[in-house]
């Protein structure tokens, strides 16, 4: 692999990487959002 | 009219002692700082991929760098917020639920970080050194520190009391955090094939040229800005799944008071 | 109900998390850390202490001797200096990228005849100094320790 193959592969694992936990901490505030009762004040 | 009531559960408090607000900064600031964070991240890559010169050495591959320090300063960063939430929590006079959530929400950050310092130092070295991995002590603290943090999250998920989780978790991560300055100075103390600090070396005399250290002092900010406005969003799932587990435990103690004709409901909360 | 029963094997799962966690820092402190704090000795302190060393497996670090690099049959020779002491490295292999007169670099492999070392593997140990090509600061590139 060239210096490029590298480069391109820790840009794209950096991306990858802090995608896929903003996604998962997303969903799950979305799901436990809609388990607590209405009126709770941390919704 | 007793009825009205909770049950009486000992000492425990549940939802109440949970934070009202499940947010560290307000919404506004959330999302601007959100897309502050893509707005550097892009800036960063503009820089580090074209702006800043190749290295004299190195060639393009050392480019790697403009990510892989930002990483690891920023776990050494998270884990540092980790420490100072976990005292506040140990210390009587400010002991609160909201610092052992902060304390959790910063160490998972850290462990990302961590790892993405791992990942992205494998992919430096592969082409710079000859070597995907090397067990010298720099690298091998660095991996040190990303088991001594995922133990702590794994603790954080074992039940218990609110009380008695944060307190263990708050000594657990100080334990953890001693690994942090034998981290950074592992390359001074011993014969590592890492190189040794670039910035903050013992001389204390940044040795990097011009628009290359401009471009890893963006990769700081940027990664800085990452940083916060994740730990907004992981503080406020904390509260949330926090607040439904205490719920669900209510409810579950309710119940079982409901279904036992026994006066005291021993054993069901530890 | 579906909390107070989820207890009992969470607390079973993540207290294996946490146990197998404690291990792997043990294993990693006990079986990397502690074999490998001198990661690496200079040429003379390796020439020094060749008869007590036999043919043990060891690390060698120095600078690849201008104008001594040659092609061998299984890789490279050449000659590896700390500007005290040298050795004569015959490596079996390609050598990596960055491998070229005046680098820094770490061997690793044995003694075979004499000051003969012979090496398996070839690390570049580069210097924290960044430049671009043209620039030249005090240090001179590849000379850095």
């Amino acid at each position: 692999m060239s210096d490029v193959g590298y480069i391109a592969a820790a840009w794209s694992a950096t991306a990858a990487v802090l995608a896929a936990y903003v996604v998962r901490v997303a969903v799950r505030t979305r799901h436990a959002r809609r388990s607590l009762p209405d009126d709770d004040p941390r919704r | 009219m007793t009825a009205a009531k909770p049950p009486d559960n000992g000492h425990r408090r549940g939802v109440a002692s949970l934070p009202t607000n499940p947010r560290l900064l307000p919404r506004r600031v959330s999302v601007v700082l959100g897309w502050s964070t893509l707005a550097a991240l892009a800036l960063l890559t503009l820089f580090g991929l074209w702006g800043a010169p190749p290295d004299a050495v190195q060639g393009d591959a050392q480019r790697i760098m403009y990510l892989h320090v930002p990483a690891a300063w920023l776990a050494y960063l998270a884990f540092t917020v980790t420490s100072v939430a976990s005292l506040l929590y140990l210390w009587p006079r400010t002991r609160s639920t909201v610092w052992d959530l902060l304390a959790g929400a910063s160490a998972e950050l850290g462990v990302v970080f961590t790892g993405l310092t791992l990942l992205l130092g494998s992919l430096w070295g592969r082409p710079v050194w000859g070597i995907w991995w090397a067990w010298d002590a720099r690298l091998t603290t660095t991996a040190v520190l990303f088991f001594l943090y995922l133990g702590y999250l794994s603790l954080r998920r074992i039940p218990a009391s609110v009380e008695t989780r944060a307190k263990r978790c708050a000594i657990a991560a100080l334990i953890a955090f001693v690994d942090v300055p034998v981290v950074h100075l592992s390359v001074n103390w011993w014969r590592t094939l890492h190189q040794q600090a670039t910035v903050f070396n013992p001389e204390l005399n940044p040795r990097i040229h011009g628009v290359m250290a401009f471009t890893l002092w963006l990769g700081v900010v940027a990664f800085t800005l990452v940083y916060v406005y994740l730990l907004d969003r992981r503080y406020q799932l904390a509260v949330l799944e926090e607040d439904l587990e205490e719920r669900e435990l209510d409810a579950a103690i309710a119940q079982r008071v409901a279904e036992a004709p026994s006066p005291r409901p021993a054993g069901v909360h530890s | 109900m579906t909390t107070t029963t989820s207890r009992k094997p969470r607390r079973l799962r993540y207290g294996i998390a946490a146990a197998v966690c404690v291990a792997a820092v043990g294993a990693l402190l006990v079986g990397g850390l502690s074999r490998n704090l001198v990661y690496f000795r200079t040429v003379s302190e390796a020439v020094k202490a060749r008869d007590s060393t036999g043919s043990h497996r060891f690390r060698i670090a120095g600078a690849v001797k201008p104008g001594t690099v040659e092609q061998s049959s299984k890789g490279v020779r050449f000659v590896l200096t700390d500007g005290k002491a040298e050795a004569e490295i015959d490596h079996t292999g390609d050598p990596p990228q960055l491998f070229k007169d005046g680098a820094p670099v770490v061997c690793e492999g044995h003694w075979g005849r004499g000051l003969v070392f012979l090496s398996d593997r070839i690390m570049i140990k580069h210097g924290a100094d960044y430049t671009p090509p043209k620039v030249n600061l005090t240090h001179s590139p590849g000379q850095t320790s």
